[in-house]
């Protein structure tokens, strides 16, 4: 049995993903975070340290660490990069004022040795307020086609409204899960 | 710890240090030399100090705990001689990230990107998208209202506040005793900056606000979540449902929305204005048991009640405020 096998084994039992949600301040990390998890939406405050949300989605549990996104707070990102199979960047949509500081951001996170090939999932939330920018224009503001190191994909989506939310999930799940698990979705492809 | 990992560890460690007193020398020669430090050389001992890094990296869990951190001790010094460095080296104006210092990483220094692609990237960009984002800015001794803020589309939008002093700014729904409803419902977020010695009167609005660098000034705000940063001497009344928080400020009192502000029919959030004034402040630069020196709640003998509302000239603002702000 060589070594990958055994790995790939020890994954098979567990099928656990571990996602991180990361993003500048305001973004609605912890908003999508909630509505996902079916919980009240009204009175969440900005995220001072973290929050760990633990779920099962389809046959998979997904550990989700939301980091919280003010300036000060950033330093601290790097202590939950560990065994992240998925990063989801998550951007304020209605934020062009910020929009250069979200791509530095995002573009120092991916130089990162410990999130090397994690997926990377960008959500362009608050799309339910008219005017917010669209799912093209943040692509491009991003620069998301220039990162060849890892799987992007960009949903634009609505923690208020919910839109798209599982969508974007269930897109990085089977991202994670191709790279991951790969011989059981063969296996159960065929 | 077993023999092998004990005899790595002596060996990585004699390895290290002589990399890294061999760096040393390099990097005092640099200091020495008077003129300004050549570039190559700059990057060359930036590269050789981040692969020691790695190399520390990958030992990790083969050292000892002591030495492990005595060696990313040293690292870190290099690190911060050789920023000190460039610093000298580099002009001011050609590439600064404003940014605070990074706290030093524990494992590989990951090598800076180079300044001129960045730049390059940067100017690419679209930023100044103006087509739905209203702005109030650079004013002083002036009282502004929303005559001032072209009239916006229908469209959700957020509002900048920036680079003012000595102004009051009257962006409520009522206009002159009579409540219009249309005003400041559309705003998404606000942001401000560099407001000094000024008086902010804002709607209740659904999104954020977030507010850099405000000095002695008052803001009166309803909003979805309230973050201020690096401000001192200011009196916000605020209506809100969540936590507000403040990062690097100081003398920040807080005081409830006040009522004879709010009578407009606009929704109002999500719990009455009427309040008890207790505030679940959270600051962001002193996260510990005990209470933060660097807000208080605002006695309620102390609150403002002569607001501004009503259009004054220029002259009599100052006065206004002179009378208000907090010093």
């Amino acid at each position: 049995m060589g070594l990958l096998t055994i790995i790939r084994k020890n994954r098979q039992k567990e099928k656990e993903m571990r996602i991180l949600f990361l993003g500048l301040d305001n973004a609605g990390k912890t908003t999508i975070l909630k509505k996902l998890s079916g919980e009240d939406i009204t009175g969440i405050s900005p995220t001072l340290g973290f929050n760990i949300k633990t779920f099962a989605h389809g046959k998979y549990t997904l550990n989700i660490w939301d980091v919280g996104g003010q300036r000060t707070l950033r330093p601290y990102w790097r202590n939950y990069f560990e065994q992240t199979d998925a990063l989801v960047w998550v951007v304020d949509s209605g934020d062009r004022f910020r929009m250069k500081d979200c791509k530095d951001e995002l573009h120092s996170l991916l130089l990162e040795d410990r999130l090397a090939g994690a997926s990377l999932l960008v959500f362009a939330n608050k799309q339910d307020l008219q005017g917010s920018m669209t799912e093209s224009e943040i692509k491009d503001m991003l620069d998301l086609p220039g990162i060849k190191s890892h799987n992007w994909r960009i949903w634009s989506c609505s923690a208020v409204t919910g839109h798209n939310l599982v969508t974007g999930l269930d897109w990085v799940i089977g991202d994670i899960a191709s790279r991951l698990y790969y011989s059981t979705t063969v296996q159960s492809s065929q | 710890m077993s023999d092998t990992n004990w005899g790595f560890s002596q060996t990585f460690l004699v390895d290290f240090q002589s990399t890294r007193s061999d760096l040393q020398t390099r990097v005092d020669a640099l200091k020495l030399t008077n003129a300004t430090p050549a570039q190559q050389s700059l990057h060359d001992l930036t590269v050789d100090l981040a692969k020691l890094g790695k190399r520390l990296s990958d030992a990790t869990g083969s050292l000892p705990n002591y030495d492990q951190r005595q060696c990313e001790l040293q690292i870190k010094n290099l690190e911060n001689e050789l920023s000190a460095l460039r610093a000298s080296s580099a002009p001011k104006s050609k590439f600064a990230f404003k940014k605070k210092k990074v706290l030093p990483s524990s494992t590989a220094a990951p090598v800076a990107p180079e300044p001129a692609v960045q730049t390059a990237d940067i100017s690419a960009l679209p930023l100044s998208e103006s087509s739905s984002h209203l702005s109030l800015s650079h004013q002083s001794k002036a009282y502004l209202g929303w005559s001032l803020i072209p009239t916006a589309s229908s469209a959700q939008c957020d509002l900048t506040i920036s680079n003012l002093d000595h102004c009051i700014v009257n962006l409520l729904p009522i206009s002159n005793g009579t409540p219009d409803e249309t005003k400041g419902t559309n705003i998404s977020a606000i942001h401000i900056y560099d407001v000094s010695n000024s008086i902010l009167l804002l709607p209740m609005i659904s999104g954020s606000v977030l507010l850099h660098n405000l000095q002695n000034s008052i803001v009166v705000i309803g909003c979805h979540q309230f973050r201020m940063h690096t401000s001192n001497k200011v009196d916000v009344y605020i209506e809100i449902p969540s936590n507000p928080i403040i990062e690097h400020c100081s003398g920040i009192r807080f005081a409830p929305y006040p009522a004879i502000l709010s009578q407009s029919p606009t929704k109002l959030l999500h719990h009455s204005s009427t309040q008890a004034s207790t505030f679940a402040v959270q600051d962001f630069s002193h996260i510990r048991e005990t209470p933060s020196p660097n807000w208080t709640t605002l006695k309620e003998s102390d609150w403002t009640t002569a607001w501004p509302v009503q259009t004054t000239d220029n002259t009599a603002v100052v006065d206004v405020l002179e009378g208000l702000c907090p010093k």
